[in-house]
């Protein structure tokens, strides 16, 4: 019956006597955070864009004036009589033609040189960093926007529809796609379109019962909650004629189409998740990313005109992102590896239009790579300050000041 | 008068002892119980094994039966050992190294797209181990250690660590903590997971330091980021070693100085850290002691309960099946609020179908999609902190993929050869579908059923009732 010297070294009731603060149970609980009180802008909507793969950002948003430029990029530099020029040093590649207007009616930015310290360049971390907006060296459960949605759940409007919609609904992905959204105690919806969320839902259909122990009380409140969005969005949808602005036949097209006839409707969702896969461009990406950009652009012109003739453009806040941006100089197979720092847009009837930020060095790399030049949590700062109005705190860094990118 | 004394007296005893069985033996009710919170659902075999034992002998039993090994043989490219499986791929990289981009990429493409199928393979090797192990509860022990020292096959890559990985859990399945514990710095897969390999002495990094802090000892609010800081120091400059393909500690990048963690003093390595930790720190056996809560019995923790019951793993030095033990014995497991009181998990939702119904488990692959599809992809959890697990299974998107997974499992009608139960409730004239929904709800049913749809249309019916859900 000899016990184990570890225990002989220091009994378990005799540790206990000696730090007699060990026994508060109270310090167990959970902490409670004090729930929000802060008007939150549940009428507003954030409709993000995850580019995945890492999206080339020196191609997309390019320093066409720089000679460095060309010589990082021998093969793949877009020549500067090609690039769609917005100022002086810096222009669009020529497939975001359809998202010049909006630059010109100063309601499209571009965020420079977005990232973080100690950049990691797998997909995997990389996506998760930007979805939880942790620091690089930091692990966090949930969305960012999950963070910041599940405190003010409580003060949402009676007809909101979900607290988050994610478009594009794969049955061997579906959990993948929740992103800043990934957490628990959500509303969150993820379809392929209004009719597929519909009919899905039926199959849950409640019977009014009691419940036997919370667990079922849950079960029936969520199968609940899925009825009353599903009749809101047949309503919405029922009211509400296809929009006449004609929309890329691409998914995101699509996705984007659905979005806006679901906004033009009148619906509350603070969130919609879209994705546009394939910027992980490491071979011959010249044609493809042309193709893809040609896609986000033809598509978020779309919904920005449907959206105008909607009247609805101010209560959209377009936003792309991606895990990280590419190496500054080109590869030997005509593609780019995973880098670091890159450009993101912003586009909405109440965004400040323009540059923001500074474009990182081409002459100061660090081991090959763009040096960021912009926290990309300055930008969550911004939507959440200005955007939503929301003042609670959401990140682990401290200090960081929220850009300025929202028109009063 | 006489002689109906003494018949009475003669029947007295068997009278007594048929009492005694009953006052002591399990009910159905209570088997399944049991069954399901320990297992996969709950097979009629299961059930009866159980029956004529009180609930200190049934708990034993299950105990008894757990295993450290797996039944099923592992796809054939896990048979080999990390050494030679780690030289395998520094040769690719030699070879590899001075070949030209396009080449090199392309060499790269096929090997990302072999580990990916071989990690499919995997998964389905695991469910074809959950789907007819003998021994449920160590399967599901090996699940929630999976849950509780997570590591991602897609941030790994290799699905040769992750087997290991699964190979360690179930050797530790109903083990000793500590010694799990131990091991947990020196397993490849987590090495690679928590960025271990970057953590050198004058350049720490502290991934796995703060998640050993607040997952895998004493948990959130019970250390400071200087802990975790130190901590750091003490799990630095362990370094894969090519010849054993083993993380070892080397002189070069640890950080041999003296380190404080939690107000212990000491030239700590991975292993002293750990040690001192379930030495010293009580809290270490009250952390993984709620969560075994949890798992067992409640989402909501009895602070007292937990408290006292985290001194059984503590003086048994951290020997985890008298913990295990005194949990499934404890009043709170059979207090009657506790049927159906938890959620199942996808992967005991899927299985416990299989099982119970007595469904063929082919083909494998379909298994890991489903799984993923209802929001638990095995050998890939969706961060370091796991699943979360309970009630935030019951989200929008899960309970309509829950339907309809069920509805595609459970076909109608059911393949000829079933469960040898359903059989038999089938071919009843009425009650049949009672029995049914004795044998698969373990609370009432939440939706209506007119009898009417006939016999396996209502079992599909059942399966996918809210209180399916519910263990």
């Amino acid at each position: 019956m000899r016990r184990r010297t570890f225990v002989q070294l220091c009994g378990y009731t005799a540790l206990a006597a000696l730090v007699p603060s060990l026994h508060a149970f109270g310090a167990e609980a959970e902490p409670v955070a004090a729930p929000r009180v802060d008007p939150f802008a549940w009428k507003r909507s954030v409709i993000l864009i995850e580019l995945r793969g890492g999206n080339d950002g020196m191609n997309t948003v390019i320093p066409y004036a720089d000679r460095a430029y060309r010589r990082l990029r021998p093969t793949l530099a877009i020549p500067a009589d090609q690039v769609l020029k917005i100022d002086a040093r810096l222009g669009l590649h020529p497939a975001l033609k359809a998202l010049i207007p909006a630059f010109k009616d100063g309601d499209a930015a571009g965020i420079l040189g977005l990232g973080y310290p100690h950049p990691n360049r797998s997909h995997f971390r990389g996506i998760d960093i930007w979805n939880t907006g942790s620091n690089a060296e930091e692990l966090l459960g949930d969305g960012w926007m999950a963070r910041i949605l599940r405190t003010v759940t409580a003060t949402a409007p009676q007809d909101r529809l979900a607290d988050g919609i994610v478009l594009g609904f794969d049955k061997t992905m579906a959990y993948g796609g929740f992103g800043p959204l990934l957490g628990d105690g959500l509303q969150t919806i993820i379809m392929n379109s209004p009719q597929e969320f519909i009919d899905r839902a039926r199959t849950v259909r409640a019977q009014a019962g009691s419940a036997a122990n919370p667990a079922m009380q849950r079960i029936l409140a969520v199968e609940e909650a899925i009825q009353i969005s599903a009749e809101r969005m047949a309503k919405l949808v029922a009211e509400t004629p296809p929009l006449r602005t004609p929309f890329p036949r691409s998914a995101l097209g699509g996705g984007l189409a659905t979005v806006a006839r679901l906004i033009a409707a009148g619906a509350v969702a603070p969130v919609f998740k879209l994705a546009i896969d394939g910027f992980d461009t490491h071979a011959n990406q010249l044609g493809g990313h042309a193709a893809l950009l040609a896609d986000l652009g033809d598509s978020v012109a779309a919904f920005r005109s449907a959206m105008q003739a909607a009247g609805t453009w101010d209560r959209c806040l377009v936003a792309t992102y991606s895990e990280f941006g590419r190496r500054a100089g080109e590869n030997g197979s005509g593609g780019t590896d995973h880098g670091t720092a890159a450009p993101h847009f912003l586009l909405g009837g109440k965004v400040a239009g323009g540059w923001h930020g500074a474009y990182p060095s081409l002459a100061k790399l660090e081991d090959d790579d763009l040096a960021f030049t912009t926290d990309f949590r300055q930008l969550y700062l911004a939507i959440a300050r200005q955007w939503w109005g929301y003042g609670g705190e959401f990140l682990s860094a401290k200090g960081l000041k929220p850009l300025d990118l929202i028109r009063a | 008068m006489l002689w109906l004394m003494s018949t009475a007296s003669r029947l007295l005893p068997l009278i007594l002892l048929t009492c005694a069985v009953r006052l002591a033996g399990l009910d159905s009710g209570e088997a399944r119980h049991l069954l399901g919170r320990t297992g996969f659902g709950a097979t009629s075999a299961e059930i009866a094994d159980l029956l004529a034992l009180t609930r200190e002998q049934a708990v034993d039993a299950i105990l008894a039966r757990t295993k450290t090994f797996n039944r099923w043989g592992p796809p054939a490219w896990c048979v080999t050992s990390l050494a030679d499986n780690a030289k395998a791929r520094q040769k690719e990289y030699d070879d590899w190294k001075d070949l030209p981009q396009p080449e090199r990429d392309k060499k790269q493409q096929q090997r990302d797209a072999l580990d990916r199928a071989r990690g499919m393979e995997l998964k389905g090797w695991w469910y074809r181990e959950m789907l007819s192990t003998d021994t449920p509860l160590t399967e599901r022990m090996v699940l929630f250690w999976h849950n509780h020292f997570t590591s991602q096959l897609e941030t790994v890559r290799d699905p040769l660590l992750m087997f290991e990985q699964n190979r360690l859990f179930r050797a530790h399945a109903l083990g000793n903590y500590a010694a799990l514990l131990k091991s947990i710095p020196l397993d490849p897969a987590m090495f690679i997971y928590l960025d271990s390999n970057s953590n050198i002495a004058d350049r720490p990094n502290e991934n796995f330091a703060r998640e050993v802090m607040e997952l895998f000892t004493v948990g959130e609010g019970f250390y400071t980021e200087k802990d975790i800081k130190e901590a750091a120091r003490s799990f630095s400059g362990y370094r894969f070693d090519p010849m054993t393909g083993r993380p070892v500690r080397t002189d070069q990048y640890h950080d041999g100085g003296r380190k404080l963690v939690l107000g212990h003093k000491g030239v700590f390595d991975a292993d002293e850290v750990m040690r001192i930790l379930l030495e010293r720190e009580e809290r270490v056996a009250i952390h993984l002691t709620g969560k075994l809560w949890k798992e067992f019995i409640d989402e909501t923790i009895d602070q007292k309960e937990v408290y006292r019951l985290s001194a059984v793993l503590y003086k048994a030095s951290y020997e985890l099946k008298p913990l295990v033990r005194a949990l499934l014995t404890c009043d709170a497991f059979w207090a009657p609020a506790r049927r159906g009181s938890l959620v199942k998990s996808p992967v005991e939702l899927l299985c416990g179908a299989v099982r119970t119904l007595g469904l063929p488990p082919e083909p494998i692959e379909r298994f890991p999609l489903w799984g993923r599809r209802l929001g638990q992809d095995v050998f890939d959890p969706p961060n370091v902190k796991g699943w979360t697990g309970g009630a935030a299974w019951i989200s929008t998107h899960g309970l309509l993929a829950r339907s309809e997974v069920m509805g595609e499992l459970v076909a109608d009608p059911l393949p000829p050869a079933t469960a040898p139960w359903i059989a038999t409730a089938r071919a009843k004239r009425s009650g049949g579908i009672e029995d049914a929904t004795r044998m698969l709800l373990p609370v009432a049913a939440a939706r209506q059923m007119d009898p009417a749809i006939g016999f396996d249309r209502a079992l599909r019916a059942l399966v996918r009732d809210p209180a399916y859900n519910l263990k």
